[in-house]
């Protein structure tokens, strides 16, 4: 829904980020709420009435090798900090959840959630915060949530962070990774009525966040946008074990660092009306590979899913579209996956692929040196090599195939193990952190334990 | 011949022991009715199909066939008796069943029925509340103030 990357040259390294006062309140809060709310747990022995309380959570320990042991850093999600180790690496995978959740009445229903994970350096502390709002539902077909949600853009809804909900070790990276937003901050309505022997539910969503992204290459810094707003509506049918599920919604993000941003869009604008037909033919090109302005992008997917015991089938395609060429995207996988007693086996394929061609890589210090001289031809030199580096090496040609297995210990945890053999493409290695404009070739090895409690 | 009979018949009567055994346990045994779905006699539901109840507890709809709200009770997450429930129920497993809730709680979307220690306290709080459905392993007294709506078998 928002760049996959925040386009602009040269950000300025910040050796320390200042949260704001008032956001650390806010979760110093919730996490009192959450402990106080846990000391209480213990009430829903006792249910007097139909007033419920219930203090519940979930998590993931997880280990990744990813070979060969090169440069390239392997993450499976955009808000984390990709760095490559020749080590096993706990922090692709693990973490931790924690939810309360207070239903005093049918109609009313309060819920928070933190997910505490290796997020990207800079991340604020309240994007730990994944849920925290009010429920009420007026009638059993209606309900209406205010407060922190999730945009509901997935089949999975979003449960990216809850292992013991899926097969695998983690969602397809190929149709999942690119989505940095897990959160909203504003209200959804949301509608259900019989059709035939299934159920047909739509929605609406609206809100806004923010997002931090991890840094994807050497000399950078993460990358911050603020999304505001992000709307969409989804439509859901369900019978029996089948479901499909249409979904639009559109986003409109602001990067933070928007003067920065705007300068060197200027600077390509001015060099794509010099009267030099290849410079100018260049820069044009790189110009429009991001937006001066507000960075409009639009997502539309259809996922389908069908669960037969012991058969689980699932499908996804989505497409991205937006106001300016790194946003033009599509993503897809499928997965089989076949229960044998406490065992199930899965297969999964996905693929990502960014729609617009890599820019051309720019030599103009030469050509411009007489033109402007060879100060400003340099700067040039600098700027459209690096904002062409930032869109190829935020390209993605990415595809996944993936095997493994999922062993139920007991009704509450899980162990898994995964091998994913990843191929990226000549400027196709955007979900990676720290790579380079060449074809890859990857091996990830995972094992895990994912429980709920 | 007779000492080739004999075996035979010893046989035959053996059988015919075993099969006797078998009919007096099958008499013994509840006729293969293993969980009973009941709501309170103030209740206006007056049955539920199968279909109806997978509706209400795995978190598709929140209301009965007639339009109220329902508020379904479970046994503890481990409890053998849920287990049996969600088997006859929907064919599935406690794990598989716990992972199809973790899906929709941690997601926000709905709470799975609410726990409640054991069957003494189902029976208790169903027979209290008019929107409850829950269910029980033994056949309700008819005295207790409960209605059964649906009884399911035994899973195999």
């Amino acid at each position: 829904m928002i760049p996959r990357s925040l386009p602009w040259p040269a950000a300025p390294r910040r050796d320390a980020v200042r949260v704001p006062a008032q956001r650390c309140a806010w979760r110093a809060a919730l996490c009192a709420g959450l402990v106080s709310l846990a000391g209480t747990a213990s009430a829903q022995d006792v249910p007097a009435a139909a007033s419920d309380l219930r203090f519940n959570g979930f998590g993931t320990l997880g280990v990744v090798d990813v070979l060969p042991h090169d440069s390239w850093g392997f993450r499976r999600e955009v808000d984390q900090t990709a760095h490559h180790d020749e080590h096993l690496r706990a922090d692709v995978d693990s973490r931790l959840g924690l939810q309360a959740s207070w239903r005093p009445d049918p109609r009313l229903e309060f819920v928070g959630q933190l997910v505490l994970k290796p997020r990207a350096h800079e991340a604020a502390d309240d994007e730990s915060v994944a849920w925290a709002f009010a429920a009420w539902r007026p009638a059993p077909e209606w309900e209406v949530r205010i407060g922190r949600t999730s945009p509901d853009l997935f089949l999975l809804a979003d449960v990216r962070n809850v292992g013991f909900a899926y097969p695998w070790m983690r969602p397809s990276v190929d149709f999942y990774g690119w989505m940095p937003a897990s959160t909203l901050d504003g209200a959804d309505v949301s509608h259900q009525w019989q059709l035939g022997d299934g159920r047909v539910r739509a929605k609406i969503f609206g809100g806004k966040t923010s997002v931090t992204l991890g840094a994807t290459q050497a000399g950078t810094t993460d990358d911050h946008g603020n999304v505001n707003p992000l709307v969409g509506s989804t439509l859901a049918f369900d019978s029996g074990g089948l479901t499909i599920k249409a979904t639009v919604a559109e986003a409109h993000t602001r990067s933070r660092n928007f003067g920065a941003v705007a300068q060197a869009w200027n600077g390509l604008d001015q060099l794509a009306h010099l009267p030099v037909p290849v410079v100018a033919e260049q820069a044009a090109a790189i110009r429009d590979s991001f937006s001066p302005n507000v960075w409009i992008t639009r997502y539309a997917a259809l996922g389908l899913s069908w669960d037969m015991n012991p058969w689980q089938m699932q499908a996804e395609l989505s497409r991205l579209t937006g106001n300016f060429a790194s946003s033009e995207a599509w993503y897809g996988y499928a997965s089989v996956a076949r229960r044998i007693d406490d065992v199930t086996l899965f297969t999964m394929v996905g693929r990502a692929r960014t729609s617009r061609a890599p820019l051309p890589e720019p030599q103009w210090a030469a050509t411009l040196a007489p033109l402007l001289g060879p100060e400003l031809a340099a700067q040039a030199q600098v700027l459209g090599a690096n904002t062409a580096t930032q869109f190829d090496t935020g390209r993605e040609n990415q595809g996944t195939v993936s095997v493994g297995a999922r062993w139920d210990v007991n009704a509450q945890v899980a162990l898994k193990f995964q091998f994913d053999a990843v191929r990226n493409g000549a400027f196709g290695g955007g979900m990676w952190g720290f790579n380079t404009t060449a074809a890859h070739h990857a091996s990830v090895l995972s094992a895990g334990m994912d429980f709920v409690f | 011949m007779a000492a080739a009979t004999r075996p035979l018949s010893w046989r035959r009567r053996g059988l015919a022991a075993s099969l006797a055994a078998l009919c007096l346990c099958a008499a013994a045994l509840p006729a293969r009715a293993d969980v009973w779905v009941v709501v309170p006699m103030s209740s206006s539901v007056k049955s539920m199909s199968q279909k109806e109840l997978v509706d209400l507890y795995m978190g598709r709809s929140r209301a009965f066939p007639d339009g109220t709200f329902a508020l379904p009770f479970d046994l503890p997450r481990d409890d053998p008796g849920r287990a049996a429930f969600y088997k006859a129920l929907t064919g599935m497993d406690l794990a598989q069943i716990n992972s199809y809730w973790s899906r929709l709680m941690f997601s926000g979307q709905t709470l799975p029925p609410q726990p409640l220690p054991g069957e003494a306290a189902m029976a208790d709080l169903v027979k209290r509340n008019p929107s409850a459905v829950g269910y029980l392993l033994q056949e309700p007294a008819a005295d207790k103030g409960l209605r059964v709506v649906l009884v399911l078998k035994s899973a195999k």
